[in-house]
């Protein structure tokens, strides 16, 4: 059924970026060449490819450790808090003021629905640099000391690319350290435009120093031996090779990594936002977001409810252009994430799990997947324990709250949780119960600077945000 | 013939506004020399409780800011206060009577001084706030809240800094403020208060 | 005009749906009233505020300009009202720009009842309804007896459609049953005319008893569910009107039957008027997407509709002195 209210396209210029046909590598405040084999990033959505981007190869990481030493031996580590404080809100500022520029430049590479880039990565980037700036000067305050640790290497994912940079490098930065950060190789295009930032800040060469590459680019900084701290955020697998890479050094680690999410919503839930909610948590980011609320845990009473509001909610959704306002869901990053979707979603089906989408048109060129629920999911079908990294909701009932808590809790992840109830005591009670890192009340993935995030178990170690991230950062911290 | 120069009229600043004392007083400030330089409004007993009144009622709205919007707002003082260093620097001298080397420190300081407590605003009630664990099945968090309005008697001999230091710290962290800026040295404040009103610093938030 | 009876979702026979047991006292009410799902306030004006950001642009802004005249009920409640005034209104309606023959006439002409006969006559079969306040509007502070005698008083001389203000005294202190046979009497009143209950949601001021008041209303019979009078701030908002839309989607989906409606009071631009037209078509759904089912109460909106539209056929902007005054 069509709609006589058709939204006409309604496309986010590209004209505000200006990509570059090949990039370098960003070391000692210069972009220089790599020495390793150079690859294309394309856009998702059209497979257009969008730029050519350097390979670091081991010579290539070597240099930028080097080059982070140094500045951190004769220039940032030394410098005073309020000082380094000064740098780090320039960036914010800048960040703020081309806002616009770097959410485009993010939908092309990720795919991701500029209104999310928009609306949501970019101002919180914007804001965690804000943050942390403000703790330069006042890390004694911190209760982790005040000492920075050295050289942090850093390898972030393609699901958030320049929020991921974000959370690694404000804090880095603020506690004194110096970084090399190595992308994603999907999404390594707002990270080099972040390098030309650095350079409008005058931020000290060598203080940021930005590697592209994939997996051995990433092996090569994370196991330099002048790395003192390593910081990753992806897959429970990568992670769980570089804790065994790190193993017997005098690293620091910390692991931010899978989830698999339990959405819960109780019989007294505010049902209209709930049905948002469950939308947010798990069509946000096409559902690549390692906290997304991919298991929706519903009370048996008012699961038929909740599931016809779901649906009708869900046909609303959509699924098209990344730089078009009104999209809803965009791309899938890469043909290896979508037949990975796929795969998991052909097993739900074979398993005996109840499979919809709504009726929609996806583009024919580019990487794409309907928003999908499962229904008559339990805990034994590997679509309720293994993440998916992708618009695919599995729904499970419970009757009881005590069965909810067990359900939720019974996975070896613990990054996330929601709960959803007008009971204030319960959402406190269920807080306390869930093994999660992080407990939504009647709202789904909402992040901010102030607020710690990490995850419990399988989830990984370490806090990124807020007070506590800054342990990650400072010799004062738990070892 | 040579130029002759406009002068600027020195008034109060309640209620994001600038207007001159309703009781029609002015008095004589001199520089650290002795000189005349300008004609300041001497507020009465009625502009202070306009001060006030204004101050409360910027209250609700400033207070129920997110911190990181006072932060940011925080932050644009000390931007546009740099901007504006050589006027700073100059009204310094002239009050205090420092040199230009003297005078650019402190004022240098006042800026940084914006900015360090521009970063308190999302970050004092971590520090000071917390859960408390009470031995009972209740939940317990303490959180520090603004107290209102508060009336800030300027120190007399720092014209800038210690103005910046007493009314910064006020601000950021939601409270509204009535100052009564230097007897001798008011200028450094008026200025300053054109800072706050071109910084979107909503009017009635600082009156002076 | 409503008929009071849509056809379901599903296509489905009609269900008529019988809420005697739950009207029958103000316990009963209150226990079904109190059993609606709540409302979430940040939750529901972020999803408020999120459809406000949809981006409607060319061949969707012009349709959504030309059913946005056609849903506006062009108002005027002053005590200043005259019949010149009331006559040039109504004027106005049936050709909101005598320029361009193709611009729509607006739904109706809104007028306090000692007006419906001025507005009837200039109005005549055009088309273009006659829509009267009633019931002691805008307080709605008198004696029952008194209310229905506005009410008769306005149908007899002319009016389609009656814009009644429900009792939020009663409402708010829990008598709901009150407030319950007060309308089902209006509605009685009303005869052939349609109703539309007026909540004055910026008193209610919680979206659960926005809910509450939307349920209440449609139980008692009401046509139309409308937010506020335009007497009392805040008016008409985004996240109202997207309650009341669910509430009238949950409606349809429970009894089958559909009921209108309409925001007012503070919806001033056109892109504040497709705001509210992008969150019809996706909370409650196209069918609702019709003068019959949706209207905006305003005045000075209708202006800047035809600004708009002229300005998407003629490429510029005209300044305001080549659109009529009312």
């Amino acid at each position: 059924m069509t709609s006589p209210f058709e939204y006409a396209p309604a496309p986010e210029s590209r004209s505000i970026v200006d990509i570059k046909p090949s990039y370098g590598l960003f070391i000692n405040g210069e972009f220089v060449d790599g020495h390793g084999k150079a690859f294309k990033t394309i856009s998702p959505a059209t497979e257009e490819v969008l730029a050519e981007v350097a390979e670091a190869d081991e010579a290539d990481v070597e240099k930028a450790v080097k080059a982070a030493r140094k500045a951190y031996d004769k220039v940032w580590g030394p410098m005073p808090g309020r000082e380094r404080a000064k740098y780090l809100y320039r960036i914010a500022r800048i960040i703020q003021e081309r806002g616009r520029e770097l959410a485009v430049l993010e939908s092309l590479d990720n795919g991701k629905p500029i209104k999310e880039s928009r609306d949501v990565d970019i101002p919180t980037v914007a804001a965690h640099f804000f943050y942390y700036a403000g703790w330069a000067d006042k890390l004694e305050y911190s209760g982790f000391g005040s000492t920075p640790l050295g050289v942090a290497g850093q390898v972030i994912p393609w699901n958030f690319p320049l929020l991921m940079l974000a959370w690694k490098i404000a804090p880095a930065l603020a506690c004194g350290n110096t970084v090399v950060l190595k992308p994603a190789e999907t999404t390594p295009l707002t990270a080099l435009l972040f390098a030309e930032i650095c350079q409008q800040a005058d931020l000290p060469p060598g203080v940021v120093n930005i590697v592209t590459g994939a997996g051995d680019t990433g092996r090569a900084l994370v196991s330099h031996p002048d790395v003192d701290k390593v910081a990753f955020t992806g897959s429970t697998d990568v992670g769980r090779a570089i804790a065994k890479a790190v193993a017997g050094t005098d690293k620091k680690v910390t692991l931010e990594l899978g989830g698999k999410a339990a959405n819960i919503v109780f019989d007294d839930a505010p049902i209209d936002q709930a049905v948002e909610g469950i939308v947010n948590g798990i069509f946000f980011n096409q559902g690549h977001v390692c906290c997304a609320g991919s298991r929706l845990l519903v009370q048996e009473s008012v699961a038929e409810e909740v599931l016809d509001r779901l649906k009708r909610r869900m046909s609303t959704l959509r699924v098209g252009d990344p730089l078009d306002k009104n999209t809803d869901i965009g791309a899938i990053n890469s043909a290896e994430q979508l037949a990975r979707i796929r795969e998991l979603s052909d097993i739900g089906e074979a398993e005996g799990a109840g499979r919809w989408s709504p009726a929609c048109d996806l583009p024919s060129n580019g990487f794409w997947f309907p928003p999908t629920l499962f229904t008559g999911v339990t805990q034994a079908h590997r679509i309720a324990r293994e993440e998916i990294f992708g618009p695919v909701l599995s729904v499970l009932t419970f009757r009881t709250p005590s069965e909810a808590v067990e359900k939720a809790n019974n996975t070896p992840y613990g990054l996330s949780a929601g709960v959803w109830t007008d009971k204030g005591s319960r959402i406190l009670h269920m807080a306390n119960q869930l093994r999660a890192g992080v407990v939504w009340a009647n709202t789904f993935n909402k992040f901010d600077p102030t607020s710690p995030f990490g995850g419990y178990k399988e989830s990984g170690y370490g806090r990124e945000g807020g007070r506590h991230g800054l342990e990650a950062y400072l010799k004062g911290g738990v070892k | 013939m040579s130029r002759i120069d406009v002068r600027k009229t020195y008034k109060l600043y309640i209620g994001g506004a600038f207007p001159r004392s309703e009781s029609g007083h002015s008095y004589v400030v001199h520089d650290s020399k002795g000189a005349f330089v300008a004609n300041a409004s001497l507020a009465s007993r009625k502009d202070a409780r306009d001060a006030v009144i204004a101050a409360r009622k910027a209250f609700g709205g400033w207070s129920a800011r997110t911190a990181y919007n006072r932060a940011q707002i925080l932050y644009r003082v000390a931007e546009v206060m740099e901007d504006r260093r050589p006027q700073f620097v100059q009204a310094v001298v002239q009050s205090e009577g420092l040199s230009s080397a003297k005078a650019e420190r402190v004022v240098d300081e006042a800026i940084d001084r914006l900015v360090w407590y521009a970063g308190w605003a999302d970050k004092i009630t971590q520090v000071v706030g917390g859960a408390n664990p009470v031995a009972g099945p209740f939940f317990n968090i303490s959180t520090p809240e603004p107290t209102g309005v508060v009336a800030v008697l300027a120190p007399q001999q720092s014209s800038l800094l210690g103005l910046v230091s007493v009314v910064a710290p006020a601000i950021v962290t939601g409270n509204t403020v009535v100052v009564v800026s230097s007897y001798e040295r008011p200028l450094p404040a008026v200025t300053f208060s054109e800072v706050l009103a071109t910084s979107d610093v909503p009017g009635g938030v600082v009156t002076s | 005009m409503p008929t009071g009876q849509g056809s379901s979702a599903t296509g489905a026979p009609v269900v008529s749906a019988d809420f005697s047991d739950i009207t029958r006292t103000d316990a009963s009410l209150r226990g079904f009233l109190h059993g609606l799902p709540g409302v979430d306030q940040v939750g529901a004006e972020a999803r408020a505020a999120s459809l406000g950001t949809r981006s409607i642009k060319t061949t969707a802004k012009e349709f959504a300009i030309d059913l946005a005249i056609r849903m506006v009920d062009l108002t005027t409640l002053e005590g200043q009202d005259t019949h010149g005034k009331v006559r040039a209104l109504a004027a106005k309606a049936m050709h909101p720009d005598p320029a361009d023959p193709t611009c729509p006439m607006t739904a109706a002409v809104c007028v306090y009842p000692d007006m419906v006969a001025t507005a009837r006559e200039v109005l005549g079969d055009s088309g273009v309804n006659v829509a009267a306040v009633a019931t002691a509007f805008p307080s709605g502070r008198a004696a029952l007896d008194i209310k229905l005698a506005d009410t008769s008083d306005a149908v007899e001389a002319g009016a389609d459609e009656i814009d009644m203000v429900i009792d939020r005294g009663a409402f708010l202190s829990g008598r709901y049953k009150d407030v319950y046979d007060e309308i089902v009497a209006v509605r009685e009143a009303c005869g052939p005319a349609h109703l539309k209950v007026i909540f004055e949601t910026g008193e209610l001021q919680t979206y659960d008893n926005v809910r509450r008041a939307s349920w209440l209303a449609m139980m008692a019979g009401a046509h139309f569910i409308k937010t506020s009078t335009g007497k009392v701030q805040p008016a008409a908002t985004l996240p109202v009107t997207m309650i009341m839309l669910e509430a009238v989607r949950d409606f349809r989906a429970q009894t089958g039957q559909m009921v209108g409606v309409k925001p007012a009071g503070g919806i001033r631009t056109s892109k504040d008027a497709i705001k509210y037209l992008v969150m019809v078509n996706e909370v409650a759904g196209q069918d609702w997407l019709d003068p019959d089912w949706f209207r905006f109460g305003a005045s000075t909106l209708l202006n800047d509709l035809l600004m708009q539209r002229t300005k998407m056929k003629t490429g510029r902007y005209s300044g305001p002195d080549y659109f009529t005054l009312d």
